[in-house]
């Protein structure tokens, strides 16, 4: 458990601890992911937590979500027009 | 750059993880859509490694708001979620992933088509999301500008560009409504009505922001500026009574800035600002809605608008809040530079003293607060750790004390970090606990974990708000008691069984406050020769094999297993010092019994000595009588000459073995043995190892008030007794020679009758005149000696009796009553009282008087008389 | 061994009661009756080698010396299942075996005759100790062999052992009965002068109130000798149990006997004990606290010494020693003095100070008891002269008539003149003043007075 908060300037300690405490995290983060609803399944936000992590900026990760999310919506879309048009 | 490179290093692993996520979401053309994303970062990477964070209480509020649209249970849960999120991350973290989860909540089944739709539909029932999240998302980029701005001046083309993607993002992004936000500052792109503007004002204010009318002063209150000359009276008043508003907010706000002097530090701190925030997350809610209505006013302007926000209105919204506010502020007025125990006490001591809504803010505020200490708890109390970084909790571990001293002194409680609801009862279990479970570790070498020590750990963590709860018989406490029975049954287990505390205890008494009587008696006899040479004279080795003989002789079957323990201690002589005076014996344990006696192994050796000379002194008189028995027999030829001495003798004798045996039955039965009865009870029903040790303790304690060594007979009846036993000492010496004369005047009267017998047979007259003129005179001034030896007796038993009378009246005019019963035991049959004029007075200040002045006349004649056997210089009092 | 103590049976009553003695003791420490021990009893507590020594890792042996001028008792010792318990050359029997015919002059003649040999057996047994302390003589005053031997040997003992104690248990003679013994007064009265100037201490057991004490108390219509020696083995074993079961005093005679005897003279105590009954009796007393016990050994009916009615009144305590043994509370102790103290229930010197002295004595684990509490007295009282002076009057009977003089005078001692007889009757007379003279608190000016006289 760690109980250092935002005080501690050490920050490969918060860090140690994190990666100790990852599980918990990820299941912590996972429920306040389905409470927002955000759609997100345990592997992606695990890769997302990481990005996060690797400093990037939330929001702007929040938009490469939704971008992603449009492109493969039009990929779907295209390709479920494709499957209609055989003959493209 | 740092950051710069920073984020180049981290290029490739960010790549590395979008690869990822992107795969997550598709895999046959991964590889197109990763392009695209990447692009669109590329672009725009400044912001996307962007540093910066929002408050989190900002956030969480937004979070708090957006669930409450939805259902209440779900902030409930988010909030329990959120708890146990804080415990886990630290708050930057934790705000970038709320952020990141916000922006994706319900999106997931939105297309880019319909979400401007959706979101315009939505405005006007879910105002609160999308305007807080204007506002946060315009707190955000303007941060990120300034900061920027402030952190990297010279980067100016950055800076440029981040403004760019802020004015590009709302068409870029699908969360374009969320970032539409205004500035404070930004008053000259608007231009809305004055009484709007003032609205807007004042709403900033609420949060502590400076604007056109309202300043901050220095203090922090803020003051209409003089651009409010144009402001109507009851709209300058409206706006400074929200100023008041905004003033709490600051006041409260400053607590959590680490830069301000009120930040309140440490884990309860944290666990307060934790609270704070939560608080002020609420409060910002209500802002945000405020600015919602606002901002919908403000899109309405040019229609009728009869429910425009007003000042006024502002006021009314904010009247309960503004309380809140207060509460909150005046109670953070007493938390001003506390940490630890004594913020909790703090907090505690107002759940009191408020009202009913305040002390449930209070109570709130303390358990949060008191969140770090159940867990330092349940550290402590299940593994014996103390993780405290910040001096707080209110057991310390003192780090320079070796771990063979742990038990007594490596832990103590720290009175002042000692919360008010924790009574000192609780706190010494939870020591003990805590402390028991390092002995165990470290001293036994016994690392099991304590039983049951999960269901211990979630209970407890469940139970954490008995602590503030009054009385102690709550689950917690049930909890606390049941981890101390735990820890300290099982050391006392140990300490009873494994290291054989009690044999050890009754080897001390046997041994150090001579209990086997047999053992010393015989020690005394071995001991003799060797300790009546001066105490310089004396080797510890030569006497220690003494010992070991006289436990042999008398120990029956633990000799060996017990001289590992005892020894024998000399203690740095003073000139003229006899053995008898250095002579100590020493017991020593070994491993965890070490640990737990040490503080009491003084005591031991205090008590040995004044018990040891006692024994001597019965010793020592028992041989006087012995050779005054045995003497009796072989000097009957001299029997007139000497039975007026002897008499005298023996009666003083009898006297001092009286009064030797009655001390020594008294120090060793009536205290020692009696205090020990009362140990065994409380040894047998002892629960933990701590009631041993202070049953111990208080035996210890019992038995030296007993032996006159407390404070308070010291000086007194143990200096006393001590004059009383040199004087009967003195008889030893005087004895001694006064049966050497009387052996050399039997053999000259035998020798002399042998001359004549001897002459008688061969016929000759062998006995001249001369001789017998000469025998004659030798006889004379034997009996002139006896003479002087009967007064020296005389004045020696006089003097004796005097010393006991005034021990009797300093007994017997004692304020302890046992030593008054003592007293008159002593002189069981009143023959001292019937002599003494001073011991038959009732306990009277006069008598009290006169005991006072009978001791400092003992002892300036003492002094005066180190040798009143000696013969000829007698006392005449 | 510190403090061992070498037991000297002497004619036909010594060796009965030393016997029993023996026997007493062997039960409480776990020791069979031929000297093995017993393996509950391996690690006892107790201070075996106070009595005893060991022959070999279990093997036990009393520091026991067996005289005897006639066969009969020690014959029936040795057919007894203890026969094997004594160092056989302890066992001394005088080879005629013809005894000293009830004759105190006889067996103190015998006894000058016989000194070689049994001083041998002594030395020997007293070399067998590390550091001895002293001997306990077993005997009786009245017979031949035990006071006539008993009384040429204590006197060398304080030649032969100067710097060791002599206790004695010496056994008084029935005065309810008519003794067939008719020289019985001169026997004890020159038995007294021995005790009175060569032992140190001595233990008085009156077989009149013992008798007394069987019929009254114990409801024995005829008590027997076995009976009778029950009690004085009781009271021999209690006496002794502060030296074989230590504790923090009194763990040696001189520890024992110095607070009781002041001056050499007054060395004659008395006993009682606590509650009296046999083994047949099954009448268990209640609940008995200190104070009862105390109260109890107070009381002249359980006292072992028949001293009569002190018409006057002014016999008083020279000294006191109880012995407490059973389940006591000790924190009782002093609150039981304080009470005895302010009621007075009993009368100490005037000249001295004088009081209870108690001791809580561990009992053997190996000897049920069937009393919770039990509690033997050891006292100097000077009504002990009462004794003395039934013993003079009842010389003064016989010599008045110049009876039975004859049978003194056969022996060497007697030939001449009967001042033997004369300068005893002075010792003893000399010892009842001043038992007499203890009563008054000028006890000390008395006895500067008669030294002028």
């Amino acid at each position: 458990m760690c109980l250092e908060m935002s005080q501690a300037p050490d920050k490969t300690s918060n860090d140690v601890s994190q990666i100790r405490n990852s599980q918990e995290l990820r299941t912590n983060l996972l429920n306040i992911s389905n409470i927002l609803n955000t759609g997100l399944s345990a592997e992606t936000l695990d890769i997302c937590i990481q990005l996060c992590e690797a400093g990037v900026h939330p929001q702007a990760l929040a938009n490469v979500i939704q971008q992603i999310r449009r492109e493969v919506a039009q990929i779907q879309q295209s390709s479920q027009n494709g499957t209609n048009n055989t003959n493209e | 750059m740092a950051s710069n490179r920073n984020n180049q290093k981290n290029l490739r692993e960010v790549y590395d993880l979008l690869d990822k996520l992107v795969k997550k979401f598709c895999h046959d053309r991964h590889k197109e859509v990763l392009k695209k994303v990447t692009t669109g970062i590329v672009d725009s990477q400044h912001v996307f490694f962007s540093n910066n964070q929002q408050d989190e209480s900002l956030i969480l509020g937004k979070v708090k708001n957006h669930l409450a649209n939805k259902s209440q249970s779900s902030v409930t849960i988010f909030l329990k979620q959120h708890e146990e999120l804080s415990t886990l991350t630290d708050p930057k973290f934790r705000s970038s992933m709320l952020t990141f989860l916000l922006c994706l909540s319900d999106m997931e089944t939105k297309l880019p088509n319909t979400i401007d739709s959706r979101e315009s539909g939505s405005s006007f029932t879910l105002p609160v999301r999308s305007i807080q999240n204007s506002a946060s998302m315009e707190h955000i980029y303007r941060n990120i500008t300034i900061r920027n701005a402030s952190m990297n001046p010279i980067n100016t083309e950055s800076n440029l560009k981040l403004v760019n993607f802020r004015r590009k993002l709302p068409s870029s992004t699908s969360t374009d409504s969320v970032l539409d936000g205004q500035t404070p500052d930004s008053e000259t792109s608007y231009n809305y009505s004055q009484s709007e503007e003032i609205v807007q004002e004042a709403i900033y204010a609420l949060t502590g922001k400076s604007g056109k009318y309202l300043k901050k002063d220095v203090t922090g209150d803020f003051k209409l500026d003089i651009k409010s000359r144009n402001l109507n009276a009851q709209e300058a008043v409206s706006l400074m009574r929200l100023a008041e508003t905004g003033r709490l907010h600051n006041e409260i706000h400053k607590y959590t800035d680490p830069n301000s002097e009120f930040f309140l530090c440490g884990l309860f701190g944290q666990g307060l600002i934790a609270q704070i925030q939560i608080e002020l997350t609420q409060f910002y809610g209500l802002i945000a809605h405020l600015q919602d209505n606002l901002n919908n006013q403000r899109a309405r302007s040019f229609t009728e608008n009869n429910d425009s926000l007003t000042l006024l209105k502002l006021i009314s919204y904010i009247s309960e809040p503004q309380k809140r506010l207060k509460i909150i502020s005046e109670l953070l007025q007493q938390c001003k530079n506390l940490k630890g125990g004594q913020l909790a006490t703090t907090l505690h001591s107002q759940i009191s003293t408020g009202n009913s809504s305040s002390s449930g803010i209070v109570k709130s505020f303390l358990r949060a607060t008191c969140r770090p200490l159940q867990t330092m708890l349940s550290y402590w109390l299940l593994d014996g750790e103390i993780k405290d970084p910040h001096n707080e909790f209110f057991i310390e571990e003192i780090k320079e004390v070796s771990s063979d001293r742990l038990w007594h002194h490596k832990y103590r409680i720290v009175n002042s970090r000692v919360p008010s609801f924790i009574s000192k009862h609780l706190a010494h279990n939870i020591l003990v606990s805590g402390k028991s479970i390092n002995f165990l570790r470290e001293i036994c070498e016994d690392k099991t974990p304590i039983k049951g020590r999960e269901e211990l750990r979630l209970a407890f963590e469940n139970n954490i708000d008995d602590l503030f709860r009054e009385g102690c018989d709550s689950k917690l406490h049930d909890m606390i008691d049941s981890v101390y029975l735990n820890t300290s049954q099982k050391v006392l287990e140990i300490a009873m069984g494994q290291y054989n505390l009690m044999e050890h205890l009754h080897s001390m008494r046997k041994y150090l406050l001579l209990g086997q009587g047999d053992f010393i008696g015989l020690l005394m006899e071995n001991l003799k020769d060797e300790l009546d040479r001066p105490a310089k004279d004396l080797y510890q080795h030569a006497l220690f094999s003494i010992v070991s003989t006289s436990i042999r002789a008398t120990s029956q079957f633990d000799e060996s297993e017990l001289l590992q323990h005892l020894d024998v201690k000399l203690n740095h002589p003073i000139d003229g010092d006899k053995g008898w005076d250095i002579f100590t014996l020493q017991y020593t344990v070994h491993g965890p019994l070490a640990t737990i006696l040490e503080p009491n192994m003084a005591k031991y050796q205090e008590l040995f000595k004044p018990l040891f000379k006692a024994k001597h002194v019965e010793f020592v008189l028992n041989n006087v009588w012995k050779e005054q028995m045995l003497n009796s027999k072989t000097l009957k030829n001299l029997k007139k000459t000497l039975n007026p001495v002897t008499y005298r003798l023996h009666l003083y004798t009898s006297e001092m073995i009286h009064f030797v045996n009655q001390m020594q039955y008294y120090i060793l039965f009536e205290v020692i043995e009696c205090s020990w009865t009362h140990f065994i009870k409380r040894v047998q029903n002892a629960k933990a190892l701590d009631d041993i040790l202070s049953a111990h303790e208080d035996f210890l304690n019992e038995v030296r008030i007993g032996a006159f060594l407390d404070n308070e007979t010291k000086t007194t009846l143990y200096l006393h007794l001590d004059i009383i036993y040199d004087s009967i000492m003195k008889l030893e010496e005087w004895q001694k020679t006064f049966y050497e004369i009387a052996y050399k005047e039997a053999d000259a009267r035998q020798k002399y009758e042998q001359r004549i017998s001897n002459s008688e047979k061969t016929g000759t007259y062998g006995v001249t005149a001369e001789m017998r003129l000469e025998r004659d005179e030798e006889q004379k001034i034997f009996e002139q000696l006896i003479s002087t030896f009967k007064k020296s007796l005389d004045t020696h038993g006089q003097t004796y009796e005097k010393y006991v009378n005034e021990f009797l009246l300093k007994l017997t005019s004692s304020k302890d009553q046992n030593l008054q019963l003592f007293g008159t035991r002593l002189d069981f049959n009143e023959y001292y009282k019937k002599r003494d004029q001073r011991l038959r007075q009732p306990l009277t200040y006069e008598h009290m008087r006169l005991s006072g002045m009978g001791f400092s006349g003992i002892f300036s004649r003492s002094n005066l008389s180190n040798t009143p056997m000696r013969l000829g210089n007698h006392l005449g009092h | 061994m510190p403090s061992e103590m070498i037991t000297l049976q002497l004619g036909q009553c010594g060796n009965q009661i030393g016997f029993e003695f023996w026997k007493r003791l062997c039960l409480e420490h776990g020791i069979s009756p031929s000297g093995v021990l017993e393996d509950f009893a391996t690690d006892g507590p107790d201070r075996k080698d106070v009595f005893f020594y060991q022959a070999d890792d279990d093997h036990y042996i009393p520091r026991a010396v067996l005289l005897d001028l006639e066969p009969r008792v020690i014959h029936t010792i040795m057919q007894s299942q203890y026969a094997k318990l004594y160092n056989p050359e302890n066992i001394y029997l005088s080879k005629d075996g013809g005894g000293a015919g009830n004759n105190w002059a006889s067996g103190f003649s015998q006894g000058e005759k016989l000194q070689e040999e049994i001083f041998d057996i002594i030395d020997r047994e007293a070399d067998g100790s590390d550091s001895l302390e002293g001997f306990v003589l077993c005997h009786s005053i009245a017979g031949g062999t035990g006071s006539g031997m008993g009384s040429y040997i204590m006197e060398r003992l304080s030649d032969h052992f100067p710097k060791k104690l002599v206790q004695t248990y010496s056994v008084f003679p029935n005065q309810d009965e008519i003794s067939d013994v008719v020289v019985q007064p001169y026997n004890s009265l020159l038995t007294l002068r021995r005790l009175t100037s060569c032992a140190d201490c001595v233990v008085v057991l009156d077989n009149t109130a013992l008798n007394r004490i069987a019929t009254d108390r114990l409801h024995l219509e005829n008590p027997s000798f076995t009976q009778i020696n029950t009690l004085v083995s009781t009271i021999m074993s209690v006496s002794t149990t502060t030296l074989r079961y230590p504790s923090y005093m009194n763990n040696n005679l001189i520890g024992l006997t110095a607070p009781l005897i002041p001056t050499p003279q007054l060395h004659f105590l008395m006993t009682g004990y606590t509650p009296l009954t046999t083994d047949t009796d099954t009448v268990n007393i209640r609940k008995t606290t200190v104070l009862d016990v105390m109260r109890r050994l107070l009381q002249p009916k359980n006292m072992m010494v028949s001293t009569g009615p002190d018409k006057s009144n002014h016999h008083c305590y020279i000294s006191i020693l109880n012995i407490i043994q059973g389940e006591v509370d000790p924190t009782q102790v002093h609150k039981s003095l304080q009470r005895i103290r302010e009621r007075k229930l009993a009368q100490f010197i005037p000249w001295g100070p004088a009081s209870i002295q108690v001791a809580l004595s561990r009992s053997s684990p190996y000897v049920q008891s069937s009393h919770r509490v039990s509690g033997l007295m050891l006292a100097n009282h000077t009504s002990i002269c009462s004794l003395f002076e039934r013993a003079l009057s009842q010389y003064d009977k016989l010599r008045k008539r110049g009876a039975f003089l004859d049978q003194f005078r056969k022996e060497e001692m007697f030939k001449d003149d009967l001042s033997e007889l004369d300068e005893s009757r002075d010792v003893v007379d000399s010892l009842v003043q001043e038992y007499e003279a203890a009563t008054r608190s000028d006890y000390l000016q008395w006895q500067a007075k008669k030294d002028v006289e």
